[in-house]
């Protein structure tokens, strides 16, 4: 009985499986116009509208888990795109630096160029500290005696006149601001060649005064001033001659010597990239 | 109705139903970019709990209904199913496993053979997919998911099958411990 109950499950087993060989040869073998592929048809025209009905009866289940697949992916796909929102804004600000530190050196080749001060040493330096107070009126840079700097040496950027170098260590000086209230440059009206003396203008922070102007007529606004290249006193800085400082924005009084103000040629807010004259003579 | 005729009345409707619900809604929910499949899980259940021949006639209809109904190459879940019905039904013949865990690793089990198998078998027969790091993370969810939804898709079968079976002798046995308390009427005083 057992013997024969053996067999028979066998049997069957072997009957099915050459079967779904045969299937799979003759599947595999026949064209797409074969009888098996007719059978297949048939069978598909046949199924597909209770196919179809099924799906439409099964409609709210298909869009409540198509509604959690959304929201997953949703979730998901913001994730992903925060994080490439993420680097690309990080290469674009990488790049713009790149941009604008290429600007200012360009700026500063163009003005190194104009004024002739190929001569006068020019080291390249940034910024390390912004003034952390109004009342200061001076930055920190990443070079100092290491590099040439001394004590006086003027500095500039691609815009103009910067200021000039009040304290030096090793590997970094601080620069006092031509709009602090100690520094007097020299300067002549580029115009008309009417000498002034550039300070700070008291109460005023964005602007600069020119001030001993023997003849205010002969400065009117709009008037670039540069620097003079003289020294003022013993121990005071010489710029070279011909460095930006600003434009007249309102022309000196009548009264001699006048004062006028000028708007300054640099933003001190945004000074970027810097050079040190190290090689000024000295009167 | 005979009793052979009964069950294999109520193994037609599971495996049309389960063929259908397969194709209408369970294939268009995916998880992962898998979804998950009906067929193996029930056609191991119903082998588990019918029997090697019945499992195997009942895989070979459910594979070829499959074959079908998708345009596949005919024959070849056929003679996948024909396998995972008559392994089901031999492990409970030969073993009788009696653990929860029974029809989750037979689901498992179920599902990695026929996945695996058809995979195999075409590209045996030339399909030009690629077997790539994607198919083997794919079937791999595609188990991981079946597992998921054995459990609760073999207690279905198994309501809907065990109403038609004849006695067994182990589930006469419970019975009877159930309702006498685990003593025969003949000890009873």
């Amino acid at each position: 009985m057992h013997d024969k109950t053996v067999r028979r499950r066998r049997a069957v087993l072997a009957l099915l499986v050459v079967l779904s060989l045969i299937l799979i040869s003759a599947s595999f073998g026949s064209s797409g116009t074969g009888p098996l592929r007719a059978v297949q048809n048939g069978f598909l025209d046949v199924l597909s509208p209770i196919e179809s009905g099924a799906n439409k009866v099964l409609t709210p289940v298909h869009d409540l888990t198509n509604w959690i697949d959304d929201i997953t992916n949703a979730s998901s796909q913001r994730d992903k795109l925060q994080k490439e929102y993420d680097r690309a804004q990080a290469k674009l600000v990488a790049e713009q630096a790149l941009l604008r530190r290429a600007h200012e050196l360009k700026g500063l080749a163009s003005i190194d160029s104009s004024a002739g001060l190929a001569a006068d040493g020019p080291v390249s330096a940034s910024v390390d500290a912004y003034p952390n107070s109004l009342l200061v009126q001076n930055v920190t840079i990443d070079v100092g005696a290491g590099a040439g700097v001394a004590y006086g040496d003027p500095v500039i950027n691609d815009a103009g006149l910067v200021g000039t170098v009040s304290s030096v260590a090793a590997d970094a000086s601080v620069v006092t601001l031509i709009d602090d209230n100690s520094a007097k440059e020299p300067a002549i009206d580029n115009t008309s060649g009417e000498f002034g003396i550039v300070t700070a203008d008291q109460g005023n922070p964005n602007e600069l005064a020119l001030t001993d102007v023997q003849h205010p007529d002969r400065v009117a606004a709009g008037d670039f001033i540069v620097t003079a290249g003289g020294a003022i006193t013993g121990g005071a800085s010489h710029y070279p001659a011909n460095i930006p400082i600003g434009v007249v924005s309102s022309a000196p009084t009548d009264t001699s010597p006048g004062s006028g103000t000028i708007t300054p040629a640099v933003d001190f807010g945004a000074l970027g990239q810097l050079q040190v004259l190290t090689k000024v003579p000295r009167g | 109705m005979t009793e052979t005729t009964h069950v294999g009345a109520r193994l037609a409707g599971l495996g049309f139903v389960a063929v259908l619900l397969q194709l209408a809604s369970i294939s268009q929910i995916h998880v992962l970019g898998v979804s998950a499949d009906l067929a193996p899980l029930v056609v191991a259940g119903a082998g588990f709990l019918t029997g090697a021949v019945s499992g195997a006639v009942f895989g070979f209809c459910v594979g070829l209904f499959l074959d079908l109904a998708s345009a596949h190459t005919l024959g070849v879940s056929a003679l996948l199913y024909v396998v995972v019905g008559y392994g089901a039904g031999r492990v409970r013949e030969l073993r009788a496993p009696e653990a929860p865990i029974t029809p989750l690793a037979l689901g498992a089990a179920a599902t990695a053979f026929a996945t695996c198998g058809y995979a195999v078998i075409q590209f045996l027969l030339g399909d030009s997919a690629p077997i790539s790091l994607l198919l083997v993370r794919g079937i791999v969810v595609e188990i991981v998911l079946n597992c998921v939804i054995a459990v609760p898709v073999y207690a279905i079968v198994r309501r809907w099958l065990v109403p038609a079976l004849p006695d067994d002798p182990r589930r006469r046995r419970r019975r009877r411990a159930y309702t006498t308390g685990g003593l025969s009427p003949l000890s009873r005083p």
